[in-house]
């Protein structure tokens, strides 16, 4: 029997559709790792446009380990890479929201003023790994799987962050 | 069980149901649950995977069309390459592309110091390692350029190409509009129909295959200073034009649609825009749950 062709990258559908599988993974990866001031959009767009010039030579399999490491090295290459920053969201209320007064708004500000730095100087792995979890409610073993870490790592990872924070954020002391 | 286990237990959401009661009663927990519900704010923007799918697939058929106009005595070397194997194409390397929307970067410069600005739903793709071979970007969208002299500087549309040697000009490249406008300099417009030069002060549109010439006074295009003008224009186009700069939707109901609207709208005012729309062309409007409904006198 003829090798069969129809998982070859070089598809078109074949690399779209590993598009529409790993792009929001991966922008997810690079957008908690190095921050949206490093333009996570276009640092997917640039690692899928190399794998496509690449096609021949990764096996679907091997696409998203290729594409995880191409985004980070270029990202790590990059001569002006800029400070990672995680702006959080202002204007964002929840829907039962009612009228605030001021005091609670300042203490608001300052509680997530104090979490924004405390998440900024968590080493970025650690800071990855977390807000993966907490954020997008990844499992550790999804999060094990995307990083190709082990899930042992995944867990130290989220305690270390957990604790760093509590640390920096904590009001108690 | 202790503090630290009870946590990292948690963390891999694996306590069992009274493992997770006592957990709460907890000092640490009070701790944690206000830090966990502070991180929500910190989510990712969200992923447009359509948007950037029709983006990367403009990227890779760009490298196709690079590749494909070639000068044509090439083209003959460039067949016999592509009948000796597929793959030098796929692997030559330094096709970077670099795609820049404004989304995320409302105005930049180019490699030569050449000054971008782009308007919203604009998106802009060059080869920043060709860069000193050939100054060429595509362009979708609207965007005003200041373009340093030297060798011939080319923005690849839809609707045609535009190239000049160093001025400053505005190309608006939308769905079924095409207009071009030169402030400084000297600007060459070429696509199947129409080659001709454009000078300081000159305008060229093309609306659905149409094409027609007009002159301005302004230095620069007015959406600079936050305000879209418009010459001679079909009013849908306009209308078209409102949605994208306010990100709302228009319900149009009998609209002369074709009807040429000449004017402007500020960008920071939504009840202005809409007035100095609506009262020249005798529409009525009306806010609602985040759309403008738009009417036009139905007796007529």
């Amino acid at each position: 029997m003829r090798p069969t062709n129809d998982e070859n990258i070089c598809k078109e559908e074949v690399f779209l559709k590993i598009f529409e599988e790993l792009s929001s993974d991966l922008y997810q990866f690079l957008y908690y790792k190095f921050g949206s001031a490093n333009y996570p959009e276009d640092l997917v767009q640039e690692a899928f446009v190399k794998l496509w010039l690449n096609c021949k030579n990764v096996s679907p399999e091997k696409a998203k380990s290729f594409l995880f490491t191409i985004a980070n090295n270029q990202m790590l290459n990059t001569l002006d890479k800029k400070k990672t920053i995680l702006n959080y969201e202002k204007g964002n209320r929840p829907n039962n929201y009612t009228v605030e007064n001021p005091e609670f708004i300042l203490e608001e500000k300052e509680y997530l003023d104090k979490l924004q730095h405390a998440i900024e100087s968590l080493p970025e792995d650690q800071r990855v790994t977390f807000l993966l979890n907490r954020v997008e409610k990844k499992k550790h073993k999804e999060i094990a799987e995307m990083l190709g870490i082990s899930r042992k790592t995944v867990e130290k990872r989220l305690y270390s962050a957990l604790a760093t924070i509590r640390k920096k954020v904590g009001e108690l002391k | 069980m202790n503090k630290d286990e009870l946590i990292k237990k948690w963390l891999a959401d694996e306590l069992s149901n009274e493992e997770l009661k006592a957990f709460k009663e907890t000092d640490d927990f009070k701790e944690i649950e206000k830090i966990d519900k502070h991180l929500g704010h910190f989510k990712a923007s969200d992923y447009d995977t359509d948007n950037e799918k029709s983006k990367l697939k403009s990227s890779v058929n760009q490298q196709r069309s690079t590749f494909l106009s070639l000068p044509s005595i090439l083209k003959i070397a460039a067949s016999v390459i592509i009948l000796s194997g597929v793959a030098f194409y796929f692997l030559t390397p330094s096709d970077n592309i670099r795609t820049i929307s404004s989304s995320n970067l409302s105005e930049f410069y180019l490699p030569d110091s050449s000054y971008l600005k782009l308007n919203t739903g604009s998106i802009i793709s060059y080869l920043p390692e060709k860069w000193n071979q050939t100054r060429s970007v595509k362009l979708d969208g609207e965007v005003y350029f200041k373009v340093r002299s030297g060798s011939t500087f080319s923005v690849e549309t839809t609707h045609g190409v535009v190239s000049v040697l160093g001025t400053a000009f505005n190309v608006k490249s939308r769905d079924g509009f095409f207009e071009i406008t030169c402030y400084e300099g000297q600007v060459r417009l070429e696509n199947t129909s129409i080659n001709s030069v454009l000078n300081k002060g000159e305008l060229v549109q093309i609306i659905d295959n149409k094409i027609s010439e007009s002159t301005i006074d302004e230095a620069q295009p007015s959406w600079l200073n936050g305000k879209s003008s418009f010459k001679s224009t079909p009013l849908k186009l306009v209308l078209k034009e409102f949605e994208r700069e306010y990100m709302i939707k228009i319900q149009a109901q009998n609209i002369p649609n074709e009807k040429l609207f000449s004017g402007s709208f500020v960008h920071d005012d939504l009840d202005l825009a809409l007035k100095s729309i609506a009262i020249p062309m005798n529409l009525s409007y009306e806010i609602e749950e985040g759309q403008v409904i738009l009417s036009g006198d139905s007796n007529h």
